[in-house]
């Protein structure tokens, strides 16, 4: 047993070993007609066996100059900078398969009009880590 | 020059804590038979949501992180989501409809420092074929951390003398009692199903963490936020 508070590092206790960190870019702009969805994606490979694999998958926006982590973030309405944001939705995928990491944000278009997105860039970065799954 | 000068640039540095992994759990469960609905108030009106329980000894919440899949072979983490409280990990099945079908989940718990005042001696759940440390490889080093409380509508900025985008990670109290990773997308998030429920959103710039704390519509109250901000970028 042991009492882990205020322990810096301890035999008992793994920690997140982190054995890559890739990263790529998602370009976002154009036009969505009204009722439409677009997406924009990227793809990361990273170099664990997949059965073994977890990461933090964090997007960095240049419009904003505001880092967000896409972990348990399915409506990244934040993320993304759009309007009017009150009646668009923009979901974020995140999966994980046998070699890679993608990152998919879809922009659904209900205005009612086309709308002309802000062109930015979305700069990905995924610390991954081996764990023994 | 001092080697914690750049120790952003090294993979451990004695000065810096890291992530404390107490629980790694991998397998899968039937949806529909090994589930238990927690019925929430949802915009005035009962609103079933199903969770898998794993029981824990730890005595207090601890941080979760998920993946799961329906296939083996195709993960995600952020279709689904784990809390904790002090006697269970909660892995989310469904809402609205009651689920079926199999989920695959993945689940590392790692320790908050000073939850409360217990420091309990806990016996960790660690597969046995686990690295406990690797010097070859690096490891997020906590730069900050603390707990901040936060009503709703409130925010907090705290401030980093780092000049670049930092990685952090921040959980929270959705409800009493029960630690939820920090999340929030608006108000279409499928993880907002009920009226009481605290959420937040969090993000780093060159020179701070901003933390806001968002509700659906009726707060259970305050709640408590525990950032990590990380010397890695």
């Amino acid at each position: 047993m042991i009492r882990p508070d205020n322990v810096q590092l301890a035999s008992m206790l793994p920690a997140y070993v982190n054995t890559s960190s890739p990263t790529a870019t998602i370009s976002i702009s154009g036009t969505i007609a009204n009722g439409n969805t677009q997406n924009f994606s990227t793809s990361l490979a990273f170099n664990v066996a997949a059965r073994n694999v977890m990461a933090d998958v964090y997007g960095s926006n240049n419009l904003t100059g505001a880092k967000f982590l896409l972990n348990n973030l399915l409506v990244a309405t934040s993320g993304i900078e759009y309007s009017p944001k009150s009646t668009e939705l923009c979901q974020m995928e995140l999966s994980y398969n046998a070699t890679t990491i993608t990152v998919t944000f879809s922009v659904f278009n209900g205005t009612g009009s086309s709308i002309t997105l802000n062109a930015q860039t979305v700069t990905i970065v995924a610390p991954t880590y081996k764990l023994p799954f | 020059m001092s080697l914690l000068t750049q120790a952003a640039n090294v993979v451990f540095a004695t000065k810096y804590p890291i992530d404390k992994i107490v629980g790694i759990y991998s397998g899968s469960f039937n949806a529909a038979t090994d589930t238990t609905a927690i019925t929430y108030t949802f915009i005035g009106s009962p609103y079933q949501v199903w969770w898998y329980k794993i029981p824990h000894t730890f005595t207090r919440p601890v941080f979760c992180d998920l993946l799961t899949s329906t296939d083996d072979t195709t993960y995600t983490n952020n279709t689904s989501i784990a809390f904790s409280d002090s006697s269970y990990l909660y892995i989310y099945a469904g809402q609205g409809i009651a689920p079926s079908g199999t989920i695959y989940y993945k689940l590392v718990a790692s320790w908050i420092d000073n939850y409360d005042n217990t420091n309990p001696a806990i016996t960790p759940v660690i597969p046995g074929n686990t690295a406990f440390f690797d010097s070859r490889q690096n490891y997020q080093k906590i730069y900050l951390q603390n707990v901040v409380s936060l009503a709703n509508g409130a925010s907090t900025s705290i401030t980093h003398a780092l000049g670049y985008q930092p990685n952090a990670k921040v959980y929270m109290e959705c409800f009493s009692g029960q630690v939820w990773p920090c999340h929030t997308g608006g108000t279409n998030d499928a993880f907002l199903f009920a009226d009481s429920e605290n959420t937040g959103y969090f993000s780093m710039t060159n020179s701070a963490l901003s933390i806001q704390c968002d509700t659906n519509a009726s707060s259970f109250g305050v709640s408590r936020f525990w950032y990590r901000v990380y010397l890695d970028k």
